[in-house]
């Protein structure tokens, strides 16, 4: 039993050894003990005339290729990924801007009005030149704000309050459909074209 | 550095500008390797065509990682690769009758065969239909080693394997493909001698099923 299962070792090893051998990577005195073990056991040198036949076959076997237009397809599928990265980005300076932007009005609003009611009329001008808002694109938006301010005070305060946020929120989605539905619209008509091509 | 390779170079600095056309030379260069490991890792040419396509794709948007010091023939067979090896993963399980397979007449005797076109396209087809009953992990190293003629070193930079992990999955590729073709041989052999053949079963016909994932167990 130890003898036989000896043997199996060594059939084991030289199975390791064979797959070695067929890729060239046995050094010298592994190779002369491969040989030698290969002249002495019948089964292993039937064994390893397969493994031989199997490998000339693999080796001999030629590259598949792609069907022609391959790369344009792949130029296709790398300008859909250009387009969706810009798109991406579009979106991302477009919100950000929007919401600076936003940021930027409703701060003025909050600064204006706290001035407005904290100083006297005749003098809010000067106070905002002071702070730093003495330009006259500035001093519109001021304006406009304060006239704002104004209605929105006059009006019945809940009231005016909500009808000034649906005015916002009607914008906003404006904004979101202007920018994302569209888009997602011809993505879908690039998608489509894209798998005729193909 | 050789000037196809500073030529290279060029284009692959000018594809992580956005330059498509540069990225399309590198393509146009590729395509026929990873086309050729998707094909052998897939049997099947139109999820190849998928495969290397979304490989190419996945190179574009990896290029910044692509190192200069590394070969970017390695470097995409590994995206491509491992790509296969995933979809190949997440097959579910395949159950394959080895008697459903073409007869391999030509392991079953030990005599020199005729080397002729036609056998040896025959031989290659027998050959090409075991490749996919072998579990990717085997599957890959040995595409790459036969088709890709990669050493073990490069095998086991694009599989991100040890190298005696690679000798070891080569041995164990080359031990069942060498089981598979023995066991259809023999199966082969017991459907052209029916009148010896033993009686079939209740239940059916001899069910040598061989489960793609199986092999690797």
């Amino acid at each position: 039993m130890v003898e036989h299962m000896d043997v199996l070792d060594e059939h084991e090893i030289f199975s390791e050894s064979m797959s070695l051998a067929l890729d060239g990577m046995l050094a010298d005195a592994e190779q002369a003990a491969f040989d030698q073990h290969l002249a002495a056991c019948e089964p292993c040198r039937t064994r390893w005339l397969k493994w031989q036949r199997i490998s000339d076959v693999l080796w001999v076997e030629p590259f598949a290729g792609p069907a022609p237009g391959f790369a344009l397809r792949v130029d296709d599928l790398v300008q859909r990924e250009q387009r969706r990265k810009e798109r991406i980005l579009g979106g991302v300076v477009l919100v950000g801007g929007t919401v600076s932007i936003w940021m930027v009005a409703a701060l003025s609003v909050a600064i204006t009005v706290l001035v407005g009611l904290a100083i006297a009329p005749g003098a809010r001008w000067q106070i905002a030149e002071y702070l730093g808002f003495g330009s006259q694109a500035v001093a519109v938006v001021v304006r406009s704000v304060t006239a704002l301010r104004d209605s929105l005070l006059t009006m019945p305060g809940p009231g005016g309050l909500v009808a000034a946020l649906c005015v916002l929120v009607a914008l906003m989605a404006l904004w979101v459909w202007l920018v994302f539905w569209n888009n997602s619209q011809q993505a879908v008509a690039a998608g489509e074209n894209g798998r005729n091509v193909r | 550095m050789s000037n196809t390779e500073n030529e290279e170079l060029r284009w692959i600095e000018a594809a992580r500008r956005g330059d498509r056309n540069a990225f399309s030379k590198l393509v146009q260069a590729y395509q026929l390797p990873v086309y050729n490991l998707t094909y052998r890792m897939l049997g099947n040419p139109q999820e190849a065509e998928d495969a290397a396509q979304e490989a190419f794709l996945r190179a574009y948007k990896r290029l910044n990682t692509y190192q200069p010091g590394r070969k970017f023939s390695n470097w995409i067979l590994s995206i491509a690769s491992h790509h296969c090896i995933d979809l190949l993963r997440r097959r579910r399980f395949v159950w394959l009758s080895v008697e459903d397979n073409p007869a391999v007449s030509w392991l079953a005797s030990d005599d020199e065969q005729p080397d002729d076109a036609a056998v040896r396209s025959e031989r290659a087809e027998e050959v090409r239909s075991m490749l996919q009953h072998l579990a990717p992990e085997y599957r890959a190293p040995l595409i790459l080693r036969y088709w890709h003629d990669l050493s073990y070193k490069e095998i086991a930079e694009v599989l991100e394997l040890s190298e005696p992990a690679v000798k070891t999955r080569l041995h164990r590729a080359r031990l069942k493909l060498a089981a598979l073709l023995e066991e259809q041989s023999t199966a082969a052999s017991r459907k052209a001698k029916p009148a010896s053949s033993p009686a079939p079963q209740p239940g059916g016909r001899l069910s040598t099923l061989v489960r793609s994932a199986g092999l690797a167990a």
